[in-house]
């Protein structure tokens, strides 16, 4: 009796595949399969342990002990790495503090009021009667004591039109005073204000369930503060960052000044194989960029400009693939990049309550390609601890489709999506069965890039589970109510510190979300992100892999890897392609691994001349292992 | 968002968050509740004269008020905010002499409960 078994380490997670040969020739059956994470980064010496680890696993589930393998077969890694950034294109900078945009939950009052910023603690006599105010009640004074002052200045005949205040007392004040104006609170660096400047103030009716409508105009902005035509252009950025809001400030200064600068974030040269160099400037945005890409396809190279933060990515993306395979760097290109225009909020300079303002920017994946990575450096390690012969059996994406085919109602011609965290791979076994690959930049690392940014969270890992996890909101202390509308009930109560939340629903954990976002909102950004990564890799990667560059003529598309686990991406790319009447889902490796363990099936199979799990013979091609590694074999 | 203190009117209907303190006075604390309250846009009642122990208190009152949402002040400053839904001995905060900071929060997150709003952290953090 021998044991085989196939090894795909990849960039997150090794994988194995266990076959049991009978010594009399008669039939092979796989018997259990392992995963395990990949340890150091993939195609390196480090990974041994992962693999060692995956193995024993794997026998331990077969009931064997791992020294009972006589054979370990390494598939060869494609020998790219993908790496991300973001550029952000424009800033909103506000020299002088003219707006409060922030959106206290609970405003006073309703209506719009203008007046002369005035501190609640001023005399009165030092102010005419006649000059409309807008009081600024600091933390300091007590909304009762404020609310009474309020009513002393308008009983002496002054026009109270609003009041802007530091702690979270607008309805107390509302409620203890005779006149009806609006009132904004929770302005936590009221010392920021400008005192005696012209201001401002906006509640929308609560009950309307409205916003605000005049600050969020230009125009209502320039009635309200009698502006020429040049200083409401200046004023745009201002009303941009209020829509939408329930409350809003605009202080008007005299050196007052706003402005939306486009940053210069470079441009990149993309070289094609004649040795032709294209310049994109990236602050023309991701439609530009790709197509630059396409139209000088296969792309050789892409420089990026230094100093920018995409000429760093693709300088430290073609630093660390250099470090792994030992190569000098200039002999490393980048293949493919994949840009993705988005929004991003950031905090606006010079605002007084933490106000954001949405920028346009540019998401950027790369994709590095060497020669070749050292397994044979691995092979050796695994070899070393097991005994067992290792062999570098096949590469990669062939491994891939051989895996794959085993899946129910699969035939070839056949073209397979391999969606992982850092590239998109496809690969195309046509009649004759022969195969070809390609990798394409922008995967499941880009998605949590976009995510993280668009919900401004700065916080990868939060991302990645906002990626891979739904949405829902917790609405009473028993129940929560799904993405999809749908409410569940608990026996017992949440924690009161998920009450009114959106929440993660990870597996048997509610994972409270720490942004004031609905679960609407982040499935919105979510599925955005997945569409215009993976939807638009999967129809670029298929139209490049196709013989006739037209979609419409592949029969059978199966998806692989990570990202063809995910609960949304295989069915939005199976909609997508939908229309060009493909047979295209998830694969289901062997009817039992779901997308899993292709790679590592495939590299069994290839070994064993396919045996009887497959419903063809495996050509000549690829069933032997890779000749420089069969050399060495054999020379120990 | 009416707030009363005392007996509520016969045939009073609207859906109030009942405050009940325990003894006869009606402890200064009170006030802040009321002040949380009031921000958030919720109606309540202050109601003094209830005895027993504080947790039945609470509950009795989350039972009795049409929000669910019922909250009990001890003479010595212990608050418990109680839900209806809830097991009668596990309250949603149990807080002994809060500052009048936290004793407005309470009063904040006893009204957001109705209003299906995230709850504010008490004190160094979650008290239940």
């Amino acid at each position: 009796m021998g044991y085989v078994a196939g090894v795909d380490i990849g960039n997150s997670s090794t994988e194995v595949a266990l076959l049991r040969r009978p010594d009399s020739g008669g039939e092979t059956t796989f018997v259990s399969d392992a995963l395990y994470r990949t340890t150091g980064l993939k195609g390196t010496k480090k990974n041994v342990p992962g693999v060692i680890k995956a193995l024993r696993e794997a026998s331990k589930e077969a009931g064997i002990d791992a020294s009972e393998i006589d054979r370990v077969l390494l598939n060869e890694a494609a020998p790219v790495i993908g790496d991300v950034a973001m550029e952000t294109i424009t800033e909103t900078v506000i020299t002088e503090s003219t707006m409060i945009g922030h959106d206290p939950s609970t405003p006073g009052g309703v209506g719009l009021g203008t007046g002369t910023t005035t501190e609640i603690t001023a005399e009165m006599e030092a102010h005419p009667t006649g000059e409309p105010i807008v009081f600024l009640i600091p933390e300091t004074v007590d909304f009762a004591v404020a609310a009474e002052t309020i009513d002393e200045w308008v009983a002496a005949g002054y026009e109270i039109n609003g009041a802007i205040v530091q702690r979270d007392d607008a309805v107390l004040i509302d409620n203890r005073i005779d006149i009806d104006i609006p009132i904004v609170d929770e302005v936590g660096q009221l010392g920021d204000v400008p005192r005696g400047q012209r201001a401002a103030v906006e509640v929308a009716p609560q009950t309307s369930g409205k916003t605000i409508d005049e600050l969020s105009n230009p125009y209502g902005i320039a009635t309200v503060f009698d502006l020429s035509p040049e200083e409401t252009q200046k004023i745009i950025p201002v009303s941009r960052a209020l829509v939408g809001n329930k409350s809003a400030v605009v202080i008007k200064t005299p050196e007052g000044d706003v402005e939306e600068r486009t940053i210069p974030a470079g441009e990149l040269r993309i070289l094609d194989e004649r040795g032709v160099e294209t310049p994109v400037p990236v602050d023309e945005g991701a439609d530009r960029i790709m197509e630059a890409v396409m139209d000088n396809w296969p792309v050789a190279d892409v420089r990026g400009e230094s100093g920018s933060n995409i000429g760093g990515m693709l300088n430290r993306a073609r630093d660390s693939m250099a470090e792994v395979t030992g190569q000098p760097v200039d002999s490393i290109e980048i293949r493919d990049i994949m840009a993705v225009d988005t929004l991003v909020p950031q905090e606006v300079e010079g605002s007084v309550a933490g106000e954001h303002s949405m920028e346009n920017a540019v998401a950027l994946a790369a994709m590095v390609k060497t020669q070749q990575l050292p397994m044979q450096q691995i092979a050796n390690g695994i070899e070393d601890e097991l005994g067992a012969e290792v062999l570098i059996q096949g590469v990669e994406a062939k491994m891939a489709v051989l895996g794959s085919l085993t899946t129910p109602g699969t035939d070839h011609p056949v073209a397979i999506l391999d969606m992982g965290g850092g590239s998109t791979d496809a690969a195309y076994m046509d009649e004759a069965k022969s195969i070809d690959s390609i990798h394409l930049s922008g995967a499941g690392d880009m998605v949590t890039m976009l995510i993280d940014s668009e919900l401004s969270l700065d916080d990868r890992e939060l991302a990645e589970e906002i990626k891979i996890y739904p949405a829902a909101e917790v609405e009473t202390l028993f129940s929560v109510r799904q993405e999809d509308g749908t409410v569940n009930f608990f026996d017992d109560p949440v924690d009161p510190e998920l009450f009114g939340r959106t929440v993660l629903l990870k597996d048997d954990e509610m994972r409270p979300i720490p942004i004031d976002k609905s679960a609407e909102e982040i499935r919105r950004v979510r599925r955005r992100a997945k569409r215009r990564v993976f939807v638009r890799n999967a129809e670029r990667a298929l139209n490049i892999i196709t013989p006739t560059e037209n979609i419409r003529h592949l029969p059978f598309v199966v998806m692989t890897g990570r990202s063809a686990l995910d609960f949304e991406i295989p069915e939005m790319i199976s909609d997508a392609l939908a229309e060009y009447g493909i047979v295209c889902g998830r694969a289901n490796v062997r009817g039992e691994t779901g997308p899993r363990n292709a790679v590592a099936t495939g590299l069994v199979l290839s070994h064993i001349r396919g045996g009887s799990h497959l419903e063809f013979e495996i050509p000549e091609e690829l069933t032997s292992a890779l000749e420089r590694t069969r050399l060495q074999a054999d020379g120990q | 968002m009416s707030g009363c203190r005392g007996e509520i009117e016969p045939g009073d209907e609207v859906p109030r968050v009942f405050v009940r303190c325990i003894g006869d006075r009606t402890p200064s604390l009170v006030q802040y509740i009321e002040h949380g309250i009031e921000e958030e846009g919720v109606s309540w009642a202050v109601q003094p004269g209830y005895d027993g122990a504080v947790m039945e208190v609470a509950y009795r009152a989350a039972m009795d008020s049409k929000l669910k949402i019922g909250v009990s002040v001890t003479a010595g400053g212990r608050v418990v905010v109680h839900h209806k839904q809830l097991p009668g001995d596990d309250p949603l905060f149990d807080v002994a002499d809060p500052t009048a900071d936290d004793a407005r929060k309470l009063g904040s997150n006893a009204a957001r409960l109705a209003k299906r709003m995230p709850l504010k952290p008490i004190g160094e953090g979650w008290t239940a």
